[in-house]
């Protein structure tokens, strides 16, 4: 029955997530009882998770399925969820790879010392926050779950100590570029109205033009894939466990920025300018990381170069914006996941194996792991695009859509991107060479520590894109379905390995064979290689940021608070004057009564006798009593909640004051005639704003929300209003708020730890 | 600072401030009070009897866990958040009971009652915290 049939693809879709999350959980107890071989159950249960999916998923190519709780419906912000043919590919994507790899760790982890209760968590939140973001109709919801995976990325790049360092440097960039994807979200609610991306995606939506959404989409994207200038975090995090590379900085997590875009594909296709920019950023990309991939030694570092030049021909690809290439991008993924996963795993393996990842010692290998090397050399095989793999079939359409797209951007693109292309088969060569080759006659022993077990799981990925790649065209009917979610225009051709000898079929042949002639050239003269801008420019940029930060540090002179407080609280009290002058014309003040004038000349006396005491514990007095004077005002105004409150935290603080003044001299030492004049001055200003500023804020008339909230608070049982808005109408502030007093407050222990720690 | 003077006091006092603050909280929603006044009022039961008996009278709340307290409160305060899916539409919806007790009648009982609770809790074990460390670094 349709019925009974869609409310089970329903359950499966929003108890997908929340799964994954308790499996993130329970993976916890398990990692601590079982160790490293806890790998195993959570694989089989992200397995089942996949297989859940793919069934669900199955009704979700012709019609998508749904579901949706409302969170905030103040924010328009629900917890919407929906499965469609785009979802449904990238979603199967985290989960196979996932569960793959999963099985892989406990043979990888245990030949070593690792925490594997924390590993396994991160490993199993970072799947499920990857399966938020594919499956969220709601941006404040994909913006949560792609921030998830930064932290979990974070804390899986940190799990060996000499990681830190480049574990808070991707934090920095991939929270930055999070952070221009917020500022997306607010655009869109501001011009939109709408945070749903169902909604968002037509270009029905947004009659005046989407530019500035798209391009700041763009850079989020940018920085979560490592497109050029933002990819300098990747290579870095290369550090991280050989599973989490091949898991997260592989196959999954930078695949989240061509979601994105493949996901917006409709409305970038809308912007052409919008569209080449992003071409642009890809081809180039694409170029100058297959040229810095080609120069590296270090395996791991080579893939990471691969998959950002890979990465960069997908987001070309999406930037092209017609059904071919957007189907070729999303082929591109499919193919691109498995083999450099099994590449990354190889690596892994060989690493364990021979004890280095220099793929110039690593030659012979392939007499001590055969089932590994056979793989390492089908996935190279896969990345170069050679018959009858996955990769080929992605290649060919990779190429057709360059060739087929109208425009001078394309010819432009067709031009990028086939110079990527031809760099990729040299460097696959590169890669493939030392698992062919015999041991040379120098070669020293390997250590054994990869057994038959670490290479099941990279040759499964081999044998995956082999299979793919020979019944790609079962894959016509998924890829098209997705090309009509994303672009909003189904694939029209059919995906195969053999299209007739046309001008892609030759122009595969023609990259194959440069490609080829490319790698003997620099096989010789390693020198000659394109120049290694990116490093280049990221250095320059780092020298250049440091010496920006000596000038400011020089400008701001000695290490004393004051000039940085002092400016700050000088134009604080310098606006706060001019708005009040401003407003001294529009707003009435409070009318006085003798009581309450009384009670002010005493302030001002007590105050002024304050200033001049010369006793520190005199001056503490002096000062509670100003706070209870103002309370006493409080009371006058009739204020009962304030008052209690100003008493209280009146004695708090003098407490706190007192506790600080025990460690000082008795009185106050002499200052300098400069130094007294100037502090009047100051304060004098500040006084001043914030005193004209008060006066005119507590005139007899209520604001249009106070009085709202007068009339709403005796529906809600409420007598104190003051209460019933902090904690029934604004509750969600007073949530922000305790949070924040509860970081400071562990602030304020460490500091005050850490500077005992240090005297004794 | 420990006089006879200030410990009789910090114990008379004691028990009429806990007694206060629980009061404050309790009927922060009918008249004046709240969450926070409470913690700051219990807060300041616990400034005294660390004037009067030194540092030794926090260094057992503290053993007691009343710092762990922190995250508990903002537990129980997503918790009613959460909640709010339960009885109500949104997050952090509130729902009001009106039970009916024995001798006084019927009570009204607001749900915002737990979330000032856990706001209660958290700030009860900053104050204490922070009291505490100030301390511990001046012995």
């Amino acid at each position: 029955m349709s019925r009974g049939a869609g409310d089970v693809s329903q359950t499966v879709l929003w108890s997908l997530p929340v799964g994954l999350g308790l499996c993130a959980i329970v993976a916890v107890p398990l990692g601590r009882r079982w160790g490293a071989a806890a790998g195993y159950p959570l694989g089989a249960l992200l397995a089942v998770g996949a297989a859940a999916l793919a069934l669900a998923g199955g009704r979700a190519l012709e019609e998508p399925v749904t579901f949706s709780q409302p969170w905030l419906p103040q924010l328009g912000a629900s917890y919407a969820l929906r499965l469609d043919a785009l979802s449904l590919v990238f979603g199967l994507l985290v989960l196979v790879v996932g569960a793959l790899v999963l099985w892989y760790s406990p043979r990888y982890l245990s030949a070593g010392g690792h925490q594997h209760a924390r590993y396994y968590a991160a490993v199993t939140g970072f799947a499920a926050a990857m399966l938020v973001v594919v499956l969220a109709d709601d941006l404040f919801l994909l913006y949560a779950g792609w921030e998830a995976t930064t932290v979990a990325s974070f804390l899986l790049i940190a799990h060996e100590p000499e990681g830190r360092e480049a574990a808070r440097r991707a934090l920095l960039m991939t929270f930055g570029g999070g952070l221009f994807l917020l500022a997306a979200v607010g655009v869109a609610a501001a011009t939109v109205g709408s945070v749903s991306v169902e909604t968002l995606t037509q270009p029905s939506a947004w009659p005046a033009g989407a530019q500035t959404f798209l391009l700041l989409l763009l850079v989020a994207a940018a920085v979560k894939s490592a497109q050029l200038p933002f990819h300098s975090w990747l290579p870095g995090a290369m550090v991280a466990p050989t599973p989490v590379s091949a898991y997260l900085h592989a196959a999954a997590m930078v695949k989240a920025g061509i979601y994105l875009l493949a996901r917006f594909s409709e409305l970038l296709a809308a912007h052409p300018d919008v569209a080449t920019a992003t071409m642009l950023l890809g081809g180039t990309t694409a170029v100058f990381a297959a040229g810095a991939a080609l120069r590296r030694n270090d395996m791991k570092e080579l893939l990471a170069y691969s998959t950002i030049s890979q990465l960069g021909v997908m987001v070309a690809m999406i930037g092209l914006a017609t059904a071919a290439a957007v189907a070729a991008a999303v082929v591109h993924a499919i193919a691109h996941a498995l083999y450099k996963s099994g590449l990354f795993l190889v690596a892994g393996a060989a690493d364990h194996h021979q004890g280095t990842r220099d793929l110039r010692e690593l030659a012979g290998v392939r007499r001590d792991l055969p089932l590994a090397s056979a793989a390492a050399v089908l996935c190279a095989a896969s990345m170069a695009g050679i018959p009858p793999l996955l990769g080929y079939g992605s290649k060919e359409q990779v190429l057709r859509a360059s060739i087929e797209a109208p425009g001078a951007a394309a010819v432009l693109a067709l031009l990028l991107v086939s110079i990527g292309l031809v760099l990729t088969v040299a460097y696959s060569i590169r890669v493939a060479a030392p698992f062919v080759s015999r041991p040379g006659p120098a070669a020293t022993p390997g250590h054994g520590a990869a057994g038959i077990g670490m290479a099941v799981v990279p040759a499964v990925l081999a044998m995956g894109g082999l299979g793919l790649g020979l019944f790609v065209a079962r894959l016509t009917e998924p890829v098209r379905a997705a090309t009509l979610a994303g672009l909003g225009e189904p694939l029209h051709e059919e995906l195969g390995l053999w299209h007739g000898a046309g001008a892609a079929f030759w122009a595969s042949v023609a990259v194959l064979a440069a490609g080829v002639s490319v790698w003997t050239f620099t096989r010789r003269r390693a020198l000659l290689a394109l120049p290694d801008l990116s490093q280049r420019a990221l250095a320059t940029t780092a020298s250049w940021t440091v010496r920006l930060g000596g000038v400011i540090d020089r400008g701001l002179g000695p290490m004393s608070r004051t000039p940085h407080l002092g400016a700050l609280v000088v134009v604080l009290g310098a606006v706060l004057c001019g708005g009040a002058l401003w407003a001294w014309t529009t707003v009435d003040g409070p009318t006085g009564s003798a009581h309450r004038w009384v009670v002010t000349a005493l302030i001002l006396a007590t105050a002024l006798a304050l200033v001049r005491v010369r006793d520190r514990l005199a001056a503490v007095a002096m000062l509670a009593a100003v706070d209870l004077l103002v309370a006493t005002l409080f009371v006058l105004y009739g204020g009962a909640d304030l008052v209690v409150t100003q008493v209280v935290v009146s004695a708090l603080a003098m407490t706190l004051i007192v506790f600080v003044f025990r460690e000082l001299p008795r009185s106050y030492a002499e200052e300098s005639r400069r130094r007294r004049v100037t502090a009047a001055a100051v304060a004098l200003v500040v006084g001043t704003g914030l005193g004209a500023t008060a006066y005119l804020a507590s005139g007899d008339v209520l604001s249009e929300p106070s009085r709202h909230y007068l009339r709403v608070a005796p529906a809600e049982d409420a007598d104190n209003v003051v209460n019933a808005v902090l904690t029934d109408f604004r509750a969600l502030d007073t949530l922000g708020e305790t949070v924040v007093l509860a970081v400071s407050a562990i602030g304020v222990v460490v500091v005050i730890r850490s500077r005992t720690r240090r005297r004794t | 600072m420990s006089t006879l003077l200030i410990r009789l006091a910090a114990n008379v006092v004691s028990p009429i401030g806990i007694t206060f603050g629980v009061y404050l909280l309790v009927r922060g929603h009918h008249s004046p009070g709240g969450g926070f006044v409470a913690a700051l009022v219990l807060g300041l039961v616990v400034v005294l009897r660390q004037w009067a008996f030194g540092p030794e009278a926090i260094r057992g709340l503290l053993r007691l866990g009343v710092g762990s307290l922190i995250g508990w409160g903002l537990v129980l305060m997503l918790g009613t958040g959460a909640a709010g899916w339960w009885w109500g539409d949104h997050f952090l919806a509130t729902h009001t009971w009106h039970p009916r007790v024995p001798v006084v009648g019927e009570v009204v009982v607001s749900s915002s009652l737990l979330f000032e609770t856990g706001v209660a809790m958290t700030v009860v074990a900053v104050v204490v915290a922070v009291i505490a460390e100030l301390r511990e670094g001046q012995e």
